[in-house]
């Protein structure tokens, strides 16, 4: 799975979540929108969501059994969880171990 | 002397009633008196002193309360084991020190064994010294390794001595547990009668209540579910049924709700009680409230930092293989997290089971009574899963009815979420598993299963 096709992945599973909230869900979403932090479109709570998706249907798809959330993640200098962008880097950068 | 005469006495008053209905047939309390002898003469031929260990192991059946109560007027220490457990059997009986063993087979066939076995147990001896009789109880390991915990027989048969009212009384709770023994001492105490079933699909439950008339029915949240799901109410008459008491878990608020709908007539009433302390006596507000009052003779109760405290006359001795659970004082910390309001209490769940997402409380039963009004959501487990970023999150485990995509199911389940749980209690990550997410006893599995001790129910979908 490259890049580009993990940021489709997450813009599938982000507009899923922003269903409810029409205003957000109305912005397109590209590589450099912002998720969490200052301009982010996600609390906490929807983070969480985001990547627990994500993380279980990239296993599925792969046959996979990556973690995306982990202490790992937490304790890199970025966030992964910045953008769209950065957390497809950090989805390919975890698949090559 | 023996310790049952008041009992045997009260069998002999009514020796024509029908104590027990098992594979349809009535069993009458003469039969179950004559069968009381007919074991003692067999205790009696193979020598089978007061003070040994004795496991019994066999369906729930006449016989088999026949050998109960010949071993408690024996002033045996009784350990019942089923076939659930027998995985554990071994274990079991070298925790319990197991003397002597009673199994009987499908055709009800005994077989008596001697083990080689002195009781070491400080407790076990203690209790043997008193010359009462005993009872062990393993618990059932949903929340950990299984504990056994060591009655003193005389303690639990205390409450029983009143007379009440006695109705005839379906049972799928077995002889191992608490519950089991409970509901066993107080029809019997009552001269009542006690119908069991070989299969606990609703199904095969309602057709029993309808063919015998039966008046109450002592179950758990997680069997009334099915109940509701499987519609079974509409094709049996249960219109014999005055009241349907439920424990052992914490139910869903919606299933009461749905359930006092379907059946108006029957009182709906809470029970609690613990394999540690027995069972407290329970009045629930109303047939639509989970609110409830317990206590009772014989019990205290005090609630410390929002958990339930309890203090049991007929309270257990302690575990034969874990520290004792009681204070000083003998007050016992249920793990129950409640909430109050004057006298009568709510039961939230577990303390253990509660999530906690960024540092906000959830218990799992609110969420699984919401999701489980779903569409196509036939069961539905809710757990907590470690997540470094709000420490923990909310995992539901469904059950569907026909087969949905994942993707589709999760967008439906937070759209359905949305106006009914606030957004923390909302699952994070759905599993949509195949396997039933039941115990044997009919109780929410939130552990991963353990094959052996907690297996799927063969035939009860």
């Amino acid at each position: 799975m490259d890049r580009s096709e993990l940021i489709d992945l997450i813009a599938t599973h982000l507009s899923d979540l922003l269903a409810d909230d029409p205003e957000r869900a109305a912005q397109p979403i590209v590589e450099h929108t912002r998720l969490y932090g200052p301009h982010g479109l996600l609390d906490s709570l929807r983070l969480v969501s985001l990547v627990l998706d994500l993380e279980q249907s990239v296993n599925e798809r792969l046959g996979t059994s990556i973690t995306i959330a982990d202490s790992r993640a937490m304790s890199q200098q970025r966030s992964p969880f910045r953008s769209v962008g950065s957390l497809a880097d950090y989805v390919v950068q975890t698949l090559a171990g | 002397m023996a310790c049952l005469t008041w009992l045997r006495d009260r069998f002999a008053e009514q020796p024509q009633q029908t104590f027990m209905i098992w594979r349809d047939q009535p069993y009458t309390y003469d039969w179950l008196t004559s069968q009381i002898a007919a074991w003692e003469a067999r205790l009696d031929q193979a020598a089978l002193p007061p003070g040994s260990v004795v496991a019994i192991s066999g369906d729930y059946s006449p016989t088999v309360v026949a050998l109960l109560l010949a071993l408690i007027d024996r002033r045996t220490i009784l350990v019942p084991l089923t076939a659930s457990v027998a995985a554990h059997h071994e274990e079991f009986t070298q925790i319990a020190e197991v003397q002597w063993e009673i199994s009987l087979d499908a055709h009800e066939q005994s077989r008596l064994t001697r083990y080689d076995r002195d009781v070491h147990n400080e407790l076990t001896r203690g209790l043997i010294a008193t010359g009462d009789p005993g009872l062990i109880l393993f618990s059932s390991g949903s929340t950990g390794k299984s504990k056994a915990a060591l009655h003193n027989f005389m303690g639990l048969l205390e409450k029983f001595k009143p007379r009440r009212h006695s109705m005839v009384t379906l049972t799928f709770l077995l002889l191992d547990h608490i519950g089991g023994i409970n509901t066993l001492l107080y029809v019997l105490s009552n001269t009542g009668c006690i119908v069991t079933v070989h299969d606990r699909n609703p199904d095969v439950v309602c057709s029993a209540i309808a063919r015998h008339r039966v008046e109450v029915l002592p179950t758990s949240p997680t069997f009334l579910n099915l109940l509701l799901m499987s519609e079974a109410y509409k094709r049996h008459d249960l219109s014999s049924l005055k009241r349907i008491t439920y424990g052992t878990e914490p139910m869903p608020e919606q299933t009461l709700q749905r359930l006092h709908a379907i059946l108006p007539n029957v009182e709906l009433l809470q029970t609690y009680g613990l394999s540690e302390l027995g069972i407290l006596r329970s009045k629930s507000r109303s047939s639509d409230s989970l609110w409830v009052k317990v206590g009772g003779e014989g019990f205290e109760t005090r609630i410390q930092d929002g958990t339930l405290w309890l203090r049991a006359r007929s309270a257990m001795l302690g575990y034969l293989n874990a520290p004792s659970p009681f204070d000083t004082e003998g007050w016992f910390n249920t793990g129950d997290a409640v909430e109050v309001d004057g006298e009568y209490i709510k039961i939230l769940g577990r303390r253990s089971e509660l999530i906690n997402v960024g540092g906000t409380k959830v218990y799992p039963a609110e969420v699984e009574g919401v999701l489980l009004q779903m569409p196509n959501v036939r069961d539905v487990t809710v757990v907590g899963e470690a997540n470094p970023i709000t420490g923990q999150v909310v995992v539901a485990r469904v059950n569907l009815h026909e087969p949905e995509d994942l993707g589709l199911f999760r967008r439906r389940m937070r759209a359905f979420c949305r106006d009914r749980l606030a957004s923390y209690k909302i699952p994070a990550r759905v599993e949509l598993v195949e396997t039933a997410q039941y115990s044997e006893r009919f109780k929410k599995m939130r552990r991963r299963q353990d094959p052996a001790l907690e297996g799927d129910l063969d035939g009860s979908q």
